[in-house]
């Protein structure tokens, strides 16, 4: 069961805003999912080793040379998409350090 | 002529031997497209100039010779918008992205410009390739073509239905846990899920990682065959990428499964599927008996860990991808946040559905450090475990068979009140398998139900094994379609 | 204050000289226009994927076995999950499960007490963008230039109790990364970021301390102050019987203190899991063992075989070998002139001296090894005195010149014609009678004056051997 600072502390973590009923039926379907996940938990996996990757792979490299792009070539097209952008940098409102 | 019932490999020869303009062919297409849009919704962009401009290039190409070596040319197809188009949005079927615009190609519509491919548009999906019903979609639902009170399927909705209702003759779309082959089983078209790390995912917004994969959706297994055989290959840019030597896959199609061993999960046989379902099915594996293969029932004693294993793995995966997703640099920004902190905190509770912003919940809760071990890495080691079992089905037998989906497509708002359940009923772990696993699996259309829905068969083969699930597949074909 | 000891780790981020970013093709150069240096990768932009940069891996080798860590060989990178404007993916890739480097040592020397250094680990991550705040009073600025640039951290075990030790490890660890060549470790410039973790512990104690974590000193000055300052504040806060809080602090040194960053940072879970778009990385020994094989000479090998080879004493081989760049100049120029003892000479004194007259840092160093190698010629072969011969270095400092060329054109040479001498020394002895007979009557100071009048005369060109030769004759005979 998932407790209500949890389910904030996760909201924080993943910078979510959750407003009133958002927070209830997530709870309830976080719980359900939770719930289902119990039947992994008895199961034997001390010699076994973890499987991030389907397949063996290993050792893929590219090699250390400068490429160019649209991006590099145009800083425009670089921040074409930014929200809010002057004189090529991207702008956030100010932050306090 | 009457192409639109044709084959996309039929049509392509049409084109090539003068007998059609690829123009005439976009023109009629676009038109119809535009018809059908307002009853089923498949595109979330239509690209109607781009697209004659480009039926105009390559069908001049065509005319001086070009393209002898591609056997899709100037037949128009579309893209499921979670992979990128130069200079045209790609969103994913999210407010975060509703104005995204990509400054390259996905690696794959690369390799299909090159093969004289017509790109008419994107395609409609559920929101970040997350669902199974397309009803996500921040743009509205796609409907299913064979009755629009029904869902497509999910996540690639708009492509399966865009090739079923004749919009396009294939289509492209991403499968996570069963998005390629869900749809194709609900609206009645053939689709494959390649082998992980067949097709690059170069250019793909990404769900999932280790599980995602882009595929073919088309009319047929030759048609799908030959437009895998175009996106496959090797991508240096893509460190998933596998280089080998990839042959075509059109050797595959012939009708012959003499010898070839078929399993069956055991489960099959007292699991709760649509009885119309159940009838194909017995008749399916009467099919493969006759035509000389074997099929034989096994068990499987992982099979229940497997869509936990799969939903803890994937939320994690994805939680970590949609980070990116902060208004920051692109994307939706919240036009009322005041601070950096509101900027991420509501561009991205507004920019994100439901559905999004449960399993990025879920994701952080699996990887927190208190529950890193009894969740995540415990499920990477049972992804292992499973992996096992099936590498050991797998050197025992060629296919594993069964049903792509227990159900036929549900109404719309079905699970309106229980999001959960739509999963937990309709999640068929036999379908998440291929990408927990990386095996290449194709659904093909096999009978309808009561209803007039279509009912799919799934087959599934072992890693880099997509000749057996072809050749399975068209040899089952035959018989449905003679 | 002195009841208490100072226990201090490190973590060093360094930035590696490659030509591109670890994950993409960008360039790693400094400068340019903002955003500028930028790809889709870099921006984390949607449907990008890293592919690593293979030198990042070897470079990262190379500093664990030259600071005695074992390489592992099954290691894999991992994701770093949190939020902030100059990390474009929101998660920084770096590794934390499985470091490429553990378990090594740096010996130092302070005060003549030699010291191990443990080093817990070594590992590869990438940078994150840069913010600016002071441009603008509504915005911050993000430029993405310096995201993606690869970087290696280096994490010390808690082994260092004092600043001096603390300095000397990381000029040690500089010099290291200098010599192998991995990076330039411009403190200034950002290359080279040291992080300290302090905390005190009454002398005798056994268990740590709280410690705190502090960031953002630019200089081994401040190194020394924030050190100063935060085992004080510590010690102070112990003494009224308070805790310390376990935080990260940013020193700010224009005021000479350090500021808790108590911002979200401080409880950070960074959800760490390993990348699925990265292969996991296999280094087995037969490729340790390469890179073994190619590491460049390091400092203490110079030393020794300057010693052994060169026959220089161990002070002078110290010195030459205090900078790369200074070893690099010194051996090539020794490659050429063969003469190992005048070499060192001329970089010990003058080279050294005009670097402090004229401020410039060692790396900046423009002159050719070619050309001093050329002035040491001329002045073995005696074609110039020493005079001109410093006199000729100052210019081959400052602009490089060829010492042969610039002799001719000035006629600097050494004049050796007896005939022409003669006549000099038989002016000066005419000009200078006093000293004639001061000189005569022993006067050994009267025989300085004639040479210097005579030298002067011929504007330090007279060959001096011979002048003292054809002087000494002169006044003989009268």
């Amino acid at each position: 069961m998932i407790s209500d600072s949890r389910l904030e502390s996760l909201a924080e973590s993943a910078k979510i805003e959750l407003i009133g009923k958002d927070k209830v039926s997530f709870k309830k379907d976080l719980d359900k999912l939770i719930k289902s996940f119990d039947i992994l938990k008895d199961v034997e996996t001390t010699d076994i080793k973890p499987m991030i990757n389907v397949h063996d792979y290993r050792n893929v490299f590219r090699d250390d040379k400068v490429e160019n792009n649209d991006y590099n070539k145009n800083q425009e097209v670089a921040l074409r998409n930014a929200p809010n952008k002057k004189e090529g940098f991207i702008l956030v409102p100010k932050i306090m350090e | 002529m009457d192409y639109a019932k044709m084959t996309a490999l039929e049509l392509a020869s049409k084109i090539r031997n003068n007998e059609i303009s690829a123009v005439e062919v976009t023109k009629a297409q676009i038109k119809y497209i535009k018809e059908q849009e307002d009853r089923l919704s498949c595109f979330i962009t239509l690209l109607e100039d781009e697209g004659l401009k480009r039926a105009y290039e390559v069908q001049e190409r065509i005319a001086k010779g070009d393209y002898k070596d591609s056997p899709l040319a100037g037949v128009p197809m579309a893209v499921k918008d979670n992979i990128l188009t130069k200079n045209i949005r790609t969103t994913c079927a999210s407010r975060m992205l509703e104005t995204y615009i990509p400054s390259y190609n996905a690696r794959v519509i690369d390799k299909l410009e090159d093969a004289g491919a017509i790109i008419l548009g994107k395609l409609n999906m559920d929101e970040f390739a997350m669902g199974n019903s397309s009803e996500s979609s921040y743009f509205g639902p796609t409907r299913n073509p064979f009755n629009t009170d029904h869902v497509p399927g999910g996540s690639s909705g708009g492509s399966a239905a865009a090739v079923a209702a004749g919009e396009v003759f294939y289509s492209l779309g991403s499968d996570t846990g069963g998005s390629i082959r869900q749809p194709s089983s609900y609206c009645g078209v053939t689709g494959i899920k390649p082998t992980y790390g067949t097709v690059s995912r170069n250019g793909l917004i990404g769900f999932a990682s280790s599980f995602d994969q882009i595929g073919p959706i088309a009319k047929n297994v030759s048609d799908a065959t030959a437009v895998l055989d175009i996106i496959k290959g090797y991508d240096s840019k893509d460190s998933t990428s596998i280089a080998r030597e990839y042959d075509s896959y059109t050797s595959a199609l012939t009708d012959d499964v003499r010898g070839m061993k078929i399993g069956v999960p055991k489960e099959f046989l007292d699991s709760p599927m649509n009885s119309q379902i159940r009838e194909q099915f017995d008749k399916v594996i009467k099919v493969y008996r006759d035509k000389g293969a074997t099929v034989e029932y096994v068990d499987f004693q992982t099979s229940d860990y497997i869509i936990p294993t799969y939903y803890i793995l994937t939320s994690a995966e994805v939680s970590a991808n949609l980070s990116r997703f902060d208004g920051i640099r692109y994307g939706y920004r919240s036009p009322d946040a005041k601070n950096l902190e509101e900027i991420y905190f509501k561009s991205r509770a507004e920019g994100f559905g439901d559905e999004a912003k449960l399993r990025i919940l879920l994701g952080s809760y699996v990887l927190s450090s208190d529950n890193y071990d009894t969740y995540y890495d415990k499920a990477l080691r049972i992804r292992r475990l499973i992996s096992n079992e099936f590498d050991d089905f797998f050197s025992n037998y060629d296919i594993l068979l069964g049903p792509t989906s227990l159900f036929t497509a549900f109404n719309f708002n079905a699970f309106l009140n229980s999001p959960v359940e739509k999963y937990a009923d309709s999640d068929n772990k036999y379908t998440i398998i291929a990408n927990l696993i990386g095996s290449p699996a194709m659904s093909i259309p096999c009978g309808y139900d009561e209803k007039g829905l279509p009912i799919g068969m799934q087959l599934i083969g072992r890693k880099f094994g997509e000749k057996d699930i072809i050749r399975s597949a068209y040899s089952l074909e035959k018989e449905i379609t003679s | 204050m002195y009841k208490y000891e100072k226990v201090i780790g490190l973590e060093v981020h360094v930035e590696l000289s490659t030509k591109s970013k670890i994950f993409c093709g960008c360039s790693t150069e400094f400068g340019g226009r903002p955003n500028s240096k930028c790809c889709p990768i870099c921006m984390g932009m949607p449907g990008t994927l890293p592919v690593l940069n293979r030198r990042v891996l070897e470079y990262a080798i190379a500093t664990g076995l030259a600071t005695g860590c074992t390489i592992r060989e099954y290691s894999r990178f991992d994701r770093k999950n949190y939020f902030y404007p100059d990390l474009p993916k929101s998660y920084q890739t770096s590794q934390l499960y499985l470091p490429i480097c553990y378990e090594g040592s740096l010996e130092i020397e302070v005060d003549g007490i030699k010291k191990k250094i443990g080093i817990h680990e070594i590992h590869m991550e990438e940078d994150a963008g840069k913010l600016i705040h002071d441009q603008d009073d509504e915005f911050s600025f993000i430029d993405y230039n310096r995201s993606g640039v690869p970087l290696i951290e280096i994490v010390t075990k808690p082994d260092m109790n004092s600043k001096e030790e603390v300095i000397a490890f990381l000029e040690k660890l500089q010099l290291i990364l200098e010599y192998l060549g991995v990076s330039d470790c411009k403190m200034q410039e950002g290359s080279f970021r040291a992080d300290i973790n302090l905390s005190v512990r009454k002398k005798g104690q056994k268990e740590l301390g709280t410690r705190t974590e502090m960031k953002n000193i630019n200089s081994f000055k401040a190194i020394g102050r924030a050190i100063d300052y935060e085992a004080k504040r510590q010690i102070d806060l112990l003494e009224k019987g308070e805790s310390i809080e376990q935080e990260t602090r940013r020193w700010d040194d224009a005021n000479g203190i350090s500021l808790s960053l108590r911002s979200k940072i401080n409880a950070k879970d960074y959800r760490y899991f390993p990348d699925p778009d990265l292969p996991p990385l296999v280094v087995d020994k037969d490729w340790v063992d390469e890179i073994r094989k190619r590491q460049p000479e390091l400092r203490e090998e110079k030393i020794q075989r300057y010693m052994k080879e060169f026959k220089l004493p161990e002070y002078d081989a110290k010195i030459l070998t205090s900078s790369k760049y200074l070893a690099d100049i010194f051996e090539k120029t020794v490659a050429i002139s063969k003469n190992p003892k005048e070499v060192s000479n001329w970089i010990m004194i003058e080279t050294m001296r005009l670097m402090r007259d004229r401020q410039v840092q060692v790396e900046n160093i423009t002159f050719s090894p070619e050309n001093l190698a050329r002035l040491i010629e001329l002045v073995e072969a005696g074609k110039i005195n020493r005079t001109i011969a410093k006199e000729i270095f100052e210019l081959i400092f400052d602009e490089d010149i060829d010492p042969e060329v610039y002799v001719k054109e000035h006629q600097l040479g050494v004049v050796d014609d007896r005939d022409l001498l003669i006549k000099v020394v038989q002016e000066v002895i005419r000009d200078f009678p006093d000293s004639v007979t001061d000189y005569k009557s022993g006067k050994d100071k009267a025989f300085k004056h004639l040479m210097g009048q005579i030298m002067k005369r011929m504007k330090g060109k007279a060959n001096p051997v011979l002048v003292n030769e054809l002087l000494r004759s002169e006044l003989e005979e009268l």
